[in-house]
């Protein structure tokens, strides 16, 4: 009788960790930006001001964070079945870009160029654009 | 900054070489970890690159925080334990198609091409050499290569509790989509 305790209570030792395994290392889901609680809001043409003048000072404010970008766009691309929205900047090369999240697509193809949004997505910094990415309509 | 002055003054070599510049912000960089225990897979799908069609210089640059992970855990695990992306928050490539003269890129065809140069991960700058193919179609140059890296040449310090799950070597696929400048 002990040695069948002793075993059920393994096998539920170790269905209870491949449980949580499962649920919580591979079924966890990517952060909602919109549920940060930690969200720094700036104007596109200023995050990029902010980046071309200095990289490094910029991604201790902004790399990996949650940010809540404001202006007007200057593009929409869609690719892969996945839209990006650049932002009007004054940078001559570069621009801020934010990968939208595929759950925002029907609300993201009535977007209009030229007209303002509001997005939230986490920065990833600089590569020639500020890029942003898991980006949700926030207003 | 950097990087604008960069593609600038090979813009202005190009024009100087009279030579054809192909460049992307779109490139794809991604990545297989694959063993008994887990597959680790990650996309990065904004990759910008040139390619100088006369010369072969050919670079890239990437933010490691676009690496795009099945789960949020993975990503966490990547940033935060191994590639420290706020620490290290790019990587690049700088070398040459050793053998692009042979790539005709006024036709539409399919060539293996002969690269080397230099990988920089982690402040930590390796020499790597392979094998390209670059298919010239209707005027697009796409490129492709599998780059095999390992871990620990760049001070990617796994901890023997996840080493079972990470492989030594990772196969990186390279797939950049240029268009002419």
């Amino acid at each position: 009788m002990k040695k069948i305790i002793i075993w059920l209570l393994a096998i539920g030792l170790i269905s209870g960790i491949a449980v949580y395994f499962f649920v919580f290392y591979y079924g966890a889901k990517h952060e909602d930006p919109l549920k940060s609680t930690q969200m720094v809001s700036v104007d596109a043409k200023d995050l990029f001001n902010q980046y071309e003048l200095n990289e490094d000072s910029a991604n201790k404010l902004y790399l990996g964070k949650v940010i809540k970008v404001s202006g007007d766009i200057s593009d929409i691309q869609f690719e892969n079945n996945r839209y990006t929205v650049n932002y009007a900047t004054d940078g001559v090369m570069g621009t801020v870009l934010c990968e939208m999240d595929t759950l925002e697509n029907p609300k993201v193809k009535s977007l209009i160029v030229g007209s303002k949004v509001v997005i939230a997505g986490f920065c990833n910094g600089i590569n020639m654009d500020v890029y942003l990415d898991r980006c949700k309509l926030a207003e | 900054m950097k990087k604008i002055v960069l593609i600038a003054a090979l813009l202005m070599g190009s024009f100087a070489a009279n030579a054809q510049l192909y460049f992307t912000k779109t490139g794809t960089i991604k990545f297989d970890s694959h063993t008994t225990l887990e597959d680790i897979k990650a996309e990065n799908r904004k990759v910008v690159s040139v390619l100088n069609s006369a010369t072969g210089a050919l670079e890239f640059s990437l933010l490691m925080k676009g690496f795009d992970f099945t789960n949020q855990l993975m990503e966490d695990h990547f940033n935060e334990s191994y590639a420290e992306s706020d620490k290290y928050p790019k990587a690049s490539f700088k070398g040459t198609v050793t053998d692009i003269a042979k790539v005709d890129f006024t036709k539409d065809g399919t060539y293996k091409v002969n690269y080397t140069g230099k990988l920089t991960i982690k402040n930590v700058t390796k020499d790597v050499t392979g094998t390209a193919t670059i298919v010239v179609k209707g005027g697009k140059v796409t490129a492709t290569s599998a780059l095999k890296v390992k871990p620990k040449d760049y001070n990617i310090v796994i901890p023997a509790t996840a080493g079972a799950k990470i492989a030594e070597e990772i196969t990186v696929d390279v797939i950049m989509d240029y268009t002419k400048k």
